[in-house]
């Protein structure tokens, strides 16, 4: 069974948020008003966070973005009390909304703050309504989300090359994100096998994991200069 | 006192009973489907027409389609039946107007199913999920409900997927 990962080449983002855009619209995530960004409240489930270093005249802006880095032993299904999060037999952190009581504990207990919770029903303009996808639900105030790696296209490209009588290839699936990157900074594919592109690219000396001493296993794997890989790990 | 007692119980149970039967009286009636015309499944199947006749889209979209005023034309244009009811189709051709089939079955908004995967994919039969619709000469008059449990069953009898997020989206 494949192992889907992600590799995020940062020394290549330019910080467009073009992933973040995609992300928004394939996985019908509401716009935020300025009033909800003010509290906190921005459902965003690829996130550019920006980190800022040095003083002008001389100041560095480096950007990381960040989606679910789907964990292997991921801290936030640990503390769910009804199973709404679970780790699949794929390694993909599900979240099932219609389990989810809104207890919140999830969210307090990922690391990388992907977790975001609904403060209140999502809604959409009216001329928008044609554009949400139907193959991912909207999701009611009071629950949970995160980042699926697009699991919805992962169910499509199966169908598909089970129609076509063939075995699944890394190609067949790709989240929204990774094909909309323009700078070519992103990488999906199945880091269990030992010739795929995110395979070799994790072998790179430049390779590194977010908050690697907390033995969450992330499979979103950074990728970056050696003397730049310090200042990720504060 | 303990005659009052057992008056106040009985009326209590009484008034109970009535708010009962008022419920379900107003429940039944809201969720009552009524179909514009009352379709014979039996007989369009005993005619020889597969549910892919007229549920146009079940081979490969995720729903199966309800069949347009158009595709029921191309038989009803003339007379086959002496049936009332099959005017009612030549009266919204001429109006130019979509017969409003109802729904019937409607899945919850967290569940994804589609038909393609079960129907073209896994080659399953229409009555492995739909039993006995093609043998009714009435339209439902209630929603038919699937619950998870007979999903899981034939998904487990089958090794398909048990996995939470390979239907719920």
């Amino acid at each position: 069974m494949p192992k889907w990962g992600m590799v995020i080449d940062l020394d290549k983002c330019t910080g467009c948020q073009a992933c973040v855009v995609a992300c928004k619209t394939e996985n019908n995530i509401p716009f935020s008003t300025p009033e909800q960004a003010e509290m906190g409240r921005t459902i965003s489930w690829i996130e550019i966070i920006p980190i800022m270093e040095g003083e002008y005249p001389r100041p560095k802006l480096r950007y990381l973005p960040r989606p679910c880095l789907q964990c292997d032993h991921p801290p936030c299904i640990k503390v769910c009390p009804v199973y709404a999060t679970y780790r699949n037999p794929e390694g993909l952190v599900g979240q099932v909304y219609s389990r989810c009581i809104g207890c919140r504990y999830c969210t307090a207990a990922c690391p990388y703050t992907a977790k975001y919770f609904n403060w209140s029903a999502p809604t959409w303009a009216k001329e928008f309504e044609p554009c949400l996808n139907p193959d991912v639900s909207k999701r009611p105030k009071g629950v949970v989300e995160k980042c699926t790696f697009c699991h919805h296209r992962l169910q499509k490209a199966k169908e598909k090359v089970k129609a076509e009588g063939r075995e699944l290839k890394d190609e067949d699936y790709v989240p929204a994100c990774v094909q909309t990157c323009p700078a070519g900074a992103m990488y999906f594919g199945d880091l269990d096998n030992p010739n795929s592109k995110v395979t070799q690219q994790t072998k790179s000396p430049r390779a590194f994991r977010l908050l690697e001493e907390l033995g969450t296993e992330p499979k979103v794997i950074y990728l970056t200069e050696g003397e730049w890989h310090g200042a990720y790990r504060k | 006192m303990q005659a009052n007692k057992f008056r106040i119980i009985g009326l209590v149970l009484v008034a109970g009973l009535l708010a009962f039967t008022w419920l379900r009286i107003g429940l039944s009636k809201s969720t009552e489907i009524r179909q514009p015309i009352r379709f014979n499944h039996k007989k369009h199947v005993q005619g020889g027409l597969e549910c892919s006749g007229c549920h146009q889209t079940v081979k490969d979209q995720a729903t199966a389609g309800r069949p347009e005023t158009s595709l029921c034309m191309t038989c009803h244009e003339a007379s086959v039946t002496k049936n009332p009811e099959e005017n009612l189709i030549r009266e919204y051709a001429q109006r130019h107007e979509e017969i409003p089939w109802q729904r019937v079955i409607k899945l919850p908004d967290h569940v994804f199913f589609s038909h393609r995967r079960h129907v073209s994919t896994e080659k399953l039969d229409c009555t492995s999920c739909h039993e006995a619709i093609g043998q009714s000469s009435e339209p439902p008059s209630r929603p038919i409900k699937f619950s998870m449990d007979s999903c899981l069953a034939c998904h487990q009898k089958m090794k398909a997927s048990v996995d939470c997020v390979a239907c719920h989206k």
